[in-house]
């Protein structure tokens, strides 16, 4: 194949696209394709202070780079799970990544920060590991924009990972989830006039158009040296399943899957509410992040904090496991 | 035989994987010979977000 800008022999091709590129029109190419989405979606200003969550996959490490490229004031943000050797090489991917390109990066643990890892926050709540790592990811990377004076949030999903949730929920019809899913997420604030403050950072998804192969060939072209192992404990998850699946039918009908969110956003996107009927967005009684009150609820307490405070009840608890009541 | 030939023939979705060979990504047109060294690198995370 030839590369469609300069016709020498292309390392890429991008069959949605029906196009093929030498490494450095590659480059330029998903550059090109990520300012496209920044302006098309106004994600945020020339100016604006930006926080990007960096994992040390290949995402994340790829944003970064654009964004520092593009010129932006942008500080990267990795968060400890405590997933055993898979962490410590991944926060190494990213403080190796920061100093060569002399970026600002900030650190935290979750240990450090609430007293539990991913692993033991799983292992004391039940919960899918997944389901609790997303739920403090989501929380920490809010904190520490708010902390530390960041107007936006900036993180690496990619187009693979908006159509896997996409198709997630158009499958099990969460249509409050439906309503929520944009490039998007606008800054919620609590409160008027002085007492107002922001409870969620306007986070925003620049990657949207980028295919994970895309990212994953845009680091080893830049020479990037991302962690390319898999957490170990994502073995099976739904997520990964329904991309397994989607990439099959793209295999097939290169395209589907960028029509498939798209026009999801251009033509069914707004006719889905982002909250259920009966139900109010209010500030948590303990930590003010925004939750949602159903109508009798009269203290609401975010997931967070719920979860939290469990895993703190069940570490007191002892290694025993809890009677269950009501079964034989 | 071509990149694309080599991933059908190991039951592997060509979309989802990049193809290295000596450090340099491969097209699916790429022809590769039998004794050439290559890299099949999932490219399909699961991760949290």
């Amino acid at each position: 194949m030839k590369c469609k800008v300069c016709a020498r022999h292309a390392v890429v091709d991008i069959r949605r696209h029906n196009a093929a590129f030498c490494g450095d029109h590659f480059v330029e190419h998903i550059r090109s394709q990520v300012a496209r989405t920044i302006k098309e979606f106004k994600m945020f200003r020339p100016d604006d202070r930006l926080l990007v969550a960096v994992s040390g996959g290949k995402d994340s490490l790829t944003l970064w780079d654009i964004l520092l490229d593009l010129g932006y004031d942008v500080t990267g943000f990795y968060l400890d799970l405590g997933i055993g050797g898979y962490s410590a090489r991944s926060k190494d991917a990213a403080i190796a990544y920061a100093e060569g390109r002399a970026a600002k990066l900030l650190v935290r643990s979750l240990a450090e920060e609430h007293g539990y890892t991913v692993p033991e926050l799983a292992r004391l709540t039940a919960l899918v590991p997944c389901s609790g790592c997303g739920l403090n990811k989501r929380y920490e990377f809010n904190r520490a924009a708010l902390e530390d004076g960041f107007e936006v949030l900036v993180t690496g999903h990619n187009l693979d990972d908006e159509v896997a949730t996409l198709f997630g929920n158009v499958l099990h019809w969460n249509v409050d989830m439906l309503g929520r899913q944009a490039p998007v997420l606008e800054e919620r604030i609590f409160g008027d006039g002085e007492e107002a403050r922001t409870a969620l950072v306007r986070k925003v998804k620049p990657l949207v158009r980028i295919a994970e192969r895309e990212t994953a060939a845009y680091s080893l072209i830049r020479g990037i040296d991302y962690i390319v192992e898999e957490c170990p404990m994502v073995d099976g998850n739904t997520q990964h399943r329904y991309k397994q699946a989607l990439t099959q039918i793209e295999e097939g009908s290169p395209g589907t899957k960028q029509q498939f969110y798209f026009n999801f956003l251009r033509r069914a996107a707004g006719r889905f509410e982002a909250s259920e009927p009966g139900t109010e967005v209010v500030p948590c009684v303990r930590c003010g992040s925004p939750t949602v009150r159903w109508e009798a609820d009269g203290r609401p307490v975010c997931s967070f904090c719920k979860t939290k405070a469990l895993a703190g009840r069940r570490k007191n608890e002892g290694p025993e496991p809890r009677p269950r009541r009501g079964r034989r | 035989m071509s990149v694309v030939d080599v991933l059908r023939w190991l039951d592997i979705v060509p979309e989802s994987v990049l193809v290295i060979r000596d450090s340099t990504l491969l097209t699916r047109d790429e022809r590769i010979d039998d004794e050439d060294e290559i890299e099949v690198r999932t490219v399909l995370s699961g991760n949290a977000r």
